[in-house]
C-alpha cells in the first residue's frame, strides 16, 4: 500500500507541517495552488498564518478529512444549504471553544484559505455570542469602547426606536 | 490578513472583511442587526454593507413570505440605503400589522370640496370608490370618484404623509360606469361609459389615460380612445380588454379597445337575468355575482384563444352555487387579485374568489357572511383540452363561509399580499359605529393536498373602532390599501379622504 501524497505548508513565523494533500485540500486556497503549480515538494507559503492558528486549522481539516466539499455554486439563500451549513456538531463546538483572539484569527485564516465550513462555524459562534445580548453587553464581551458622542448614539437609538417591544 | 496583535476590538471589528461580516450577519435578525449599531462606529460602519441587508431582504423577508415594501426597482439595483430602509420599513410595518390591533401611527385628513352639477360650491361629496394607483410611476396617486361620477386625482406625499389635489376631471354629461384598470403596474386607464351630450338614451365608452405631465407631478386626463354604443353595461376593465354586460340577452361583450377585436360570451341563466352585483376576472376565470347565485366559469387567459373562435361562444364549464336559500343579499364581491407566487409553484395553486354576503337577521341586524370561492388553476395539459372531459373535472374545490361580525360590510379590498381589509360599520345602541377588520387567507392554507378553509376564519380587528378620533371615519363609503406601503385609504359621504399610515 503506498502512503498518501504529502504537502508542506509553512506559516507566517516560518513552521512547516507536513499534511496529507486531502487534508490541505480542505482549503480551496490550497488546492487551486497545487493545481497550478503542480506538486512539489516546496513548502507553499502561507504569509497569514502564523503557526499557533495554522496548527488549529489544519486539526479541523483533519477531522473532516472525509467530508463532502460544499459545491461551489451552492446558493447560501437557500434553507437547506444554510441549515446543513449552519449547524455546529458536537466536535465542531468543542473545537471552536477557544479564546476570543483565537476566534478571530480561526476566521481571519479561514476566510483567507477559503475554508467555508470552518469560517462557517467561526461566524455562527461569533453570531451566537451577540445574540439575546444587550449593546452593552456586547461591549462587555468583545472590550469595545463606545466611541459614540452622545449626540450620535442618541440619533441611533431614535432610528431603533420602532424595534423594542411595546 | 488583520493582525490581533493588540486586543482591540474597535480596531478589529473595524478591519474585518466584508465577507465575514457578510457571514456573521447571516445568522442575525434584521432587529438584531439594527441593534448591533448601538454598539460601536464599527459595527455602524458594517451595517452600511449592502450585502448585509440584500442578504437579510432575502432571507428574513422573501423567505418568512412577508410582504415587501414596495420598492421601484429590482432588488438587485438597490443602493444600500434603499436597500436598508426597505428592510427597516417591511420589518417595522409587519411588526405593527401583527399586534392585536394594529394602529396606525398616523393619519391624515382631507376633504374633497367639488363643485357639481346642481350643487353649491364647495359642497361636500359622497365618495364612491377610492383607488390606490400602481399605474403610475413616482409619487403614489390616489384615485376618487364621487357621487356623480366627478373623478379626482391626489397625490399622497410621504413623511409625514399628506393628501394634496393633483387633478380632476369633471365631465358635464352624466356617467354610468367607471372601472380603473385593473392590470396593476399597467399604464392608468380608465373605462367610462357616459351619455352622449344632448342625445339622451345615446352613450359612448371612452377609453382615458391619467399621464403624468413631464414635471412628473400632475396626471392629466387625456381620453385615448372612444367605442360608440357600448353593448351593455361597463364591469371591468382589464388591459386592453373592456367587458360589457347587457343582462337582457345575458351576453358579455369583451372588446379589445386598441384593435377593436370583439368576442361575446352568452351566459344562460333560465329566461332572463336577475342584478348582477359583481363581475371579477383572474387566471382565466370569470366570477360572476348575481343577487342569488355566484357563478364560476371559464375563460380565456390569453387574447388569442379569446378572439379565436367566432361569436357567440359558451362558457365552457359553468359553476354556480345558490345563495338563495340564506335569503342572502350579496353587498360586495372581489376576487383575490394577486395571489403570492410562492402559491403558484405549488401543484395545485388555488386562488378564488371572495364574496360578502349580507343575512338581513332583523329590522336593524345584519349578518355578514365572507365566503371564498377557490379553484384550482388547470395544469397546462387541462388548459391545452379545454374541451376534453379533463377540462369538466375542474370544479369548485371548496366553498366555506365565515362570520366576519354582525356588520354591514362596506366595503373590501385585497392588497398585492392577498390580505383582505374589510370596512364595516355597525349599530349598537342606536349609534353606528364603523372600523376595518382583516383577514389573510394565506393562512388557512394547506399547503399540499386538499385546499382546506377552517369553518369559521378568524378576522381581527384592524384598527377597529379605536381608531384615532373616534367618529373621524363616519359615513366610510370606501377603502382601498397597499399593505407593501401600510397605508389605507377611506373614502366618507361627507367627502372626506383620510389616510392611515402604519408603517
Amino acid at each position: 500500500m503506498s502512503a498518501a501524497p504529502q504537502v508542506t505548508l509553512e506559516s507566517s513565523d516560518g513552521e512547516k507541517f507536513k499534511v496529507d494533500k486531502e487534508v490541505a485540500e480542505r482549503s480551496v486556497l490550497i488546492k487551486n495552488m497545487i493545481e497550478d503549480v503542480g506538486e512539489s515538494d516546496n513548502p507553499i507559503p502561507l504569509p497569514n498564518v502564523n503557526a499557533s492558528v495554522l496548527k488549529k486549522v489544519l486539526e479541523y481539516c483533519e477531522h473532516h478529512r472525509g467530508d463532502p466539499l460544499p459545491a461551489a455554486d451552492a446558493d447560501p439563500s437557500n434553507d437547506d444549504n444554510r441549515k446543513r451549513a449552519t449547524e455546529i456538531s458536537d466536535w465542531d463546538q468543542k473545537f471552536i471553544q477557544v479564546d476570543q483572539e483565537m476566534l478571530f484569527e480561526i476566521i481571519l485564516a479561514a476566510n483567507y484559505m477559503d475554508i467555508k465550513p470552518l469560517l462557517d462555524v467561526g461566524c455562527k459562534t461569533v453570531a451566537n455570542m451577540i445574540k439575546g445580548k444587550t449593546p452593552e453587553e456586547i461591549r462587555k464581551l468583545f472590550n469595545i469602547v463606545n466611541d459614540f458622542t452622545p449626540e450620535e448614539e442618541a440619533q441611533i437609538k431614535k432610528e431603533n426606536e420602532w424595534a423594542e417591544d411595546r | 490578513m488583520v493582525k490581533l496583535a493588540l486586543l482591540n476590538f474597535n480596531e478589529i471589528f473595524d478591519t474585518l472583511p466584508e465577507d465575514i461580516y457578510g457571514e456573521i450577519f447571516s445568522h442575525l435578525t434584521i432587529r438584531e442587526i439594527l441593534e448591533l449599531r448601538t454598539v460601536c462606529k464599527a459595527f455602524v460602519k458594517a451595517t452600511q454593507l449592502r450585502q448585509v441587508w440584500f442578504q437579510a431582504i432575502q432571507r428574513q423577508i422573501l423567505g418568512e413570505n412577508l410582504t415587501l415594501t414596495r420598492q421601484r426597482k429590482p432588488l438587485g439595483d438597490l443602493e444600500t440605503k434603499e436597500l436598508e430602509y426597505l428592510a427597516r420599513r417591511t420589518m417595522k410595518l409587519a411588526k405593527n400589522m401583527a399586534a392585536h390591533n394594529p394602529r396606525p401611527t398616523s393619519y391624515t385628513t382631507v376633504r374633497d370640496q367639488i363643485q357639481g352639477n346642481n350643487q353649491q360650491s364647495g359642497a361636500e361629496i359622497y365618495i364612491t370608490q377610492v383607488l390606490l394607483m400602481d399605474g403610475l410611476a413616482g409619487s403614489k396617486w390616489l384615485l376618487c370618484m364621487s357621487a356623480g361620477y366627478k373623478i379626482s386625482v391626489w397625490e399622497i406625499l410621504p413623511d409625514p404623509v399628506s393628501c394634496v389635489p393633483a387633478g380632476r376631471w369633471d365631465n358635464s354629461s352624466p356617467m354610468l360606469d367607471v372601472k380603473l384598470n385593473s392590470v396593476s403596474d399597467a399604464e392608468a386607464t380608465l373605462a367610462i361609459t357616459m351619455q352622449d351630450k344632448g342625445q339622451p338614451g345615446s352613450y359612448r365608452a371612452v377609453i382615458m389615460k391619467l399621464s403624468p405631465l413631464e414635471s412628473g407631478k400632475i396626471p392629466a386626463f387625456t381620453t385615448v380612445d372612444v367605442l360608440p354604443k357600448p353593448p351593455g353595461s361597463l364591469v371591468y376593465f382589464q388591459g386592453d380588454l373592456v367587458f360589457f354586460f347587457r343582462r337582457r340577452t345575458g351576453n358579455i361583450t369583451v372588446i379589445n379597445w386598441r384593435t377593436k377585436a370583439e368576442a361575446i360570451f352568452h351566459v344562460q341563466h333560465g329566461d332572463e337575468w336577475p342584478s348582477y352585483r359583481a363581475f371579477e376576472i383572474h387566471a382565466g376565470k370569470i366570477g360572476f355575482v348575481t343577487i342569488d347565485h355566484i357563478y364560476v366559469f371559464d375563460f380565456p387567459s390569453d387574447e388569442a384563444t379569446l378572439f379565436e373562435s367566432p361569436t357567440p361562444r359558451l362558457p365552457l364549464a359553468v359553476h354556480s352555487l345558490s345563495t338563495a336559500g340564506a335569503s342572502m343579499k350579496v353587498e360586495k364581491a372581489t376576487v383575490v387579485p394577486y395571489p403570492p407566487s410562492w402559491q403558484l409553484l405549488l401543484p395545485s395553486p388555488d386562488f378564488g374568489m371572495s364574496v360578502i354576503l349580507r343575512r338581513k337577521v332583523s329590522s336593524s341586524a345584519h349578518e355578514a357572511f365572507h365566503y371564498l370561492v377557490s379553484w384550482n388553476t388547470p395544469t397546462e395539459k387541462q388548459a391545452k383540452d379545454r374541451d376534453s372531459e379533463a377540462a369538466a373535472d375542474i370544479q369548485i374545490k371548496c366553498f366555506r363561509k365565515a362570520v366576519i361580525a354582525p356588520h354591514y360590510c362596506a366595503d373590501v379590498k385585497y392588497a398585492k399580499s392577498g390580505r383582505g381589509v374589510v370596512l364595516w360599520q355597525a349599530k349598537k345602541g342606536g349609534k353606528v359605529q364603523e372600523g376595518l377588520s382583516a383577514f389573510d387567507p394565506r393562512r388557512r392554507h394547506h399547503l399540499t393536498g386538499e385546499v382546506v378553509w377552517e369553518n369559521d376564519m378568524p378576522w381581527r380587528p384592524f384598527a377597529g373602532i379605536d381608531l384615532p378620533g373616534n367618529g373621524l371615519l363616519n359615513g366610510c363609503t370606501a377603502i382601498d390599501h397597499d399593505d407593501g406601503e401600510g397605508r389605507i385609504v377611506v373614502g366618507t359621504s361627507e367627502g372626506k379622504i383620510t389616510i392611515l399610515d402604519f408603517a
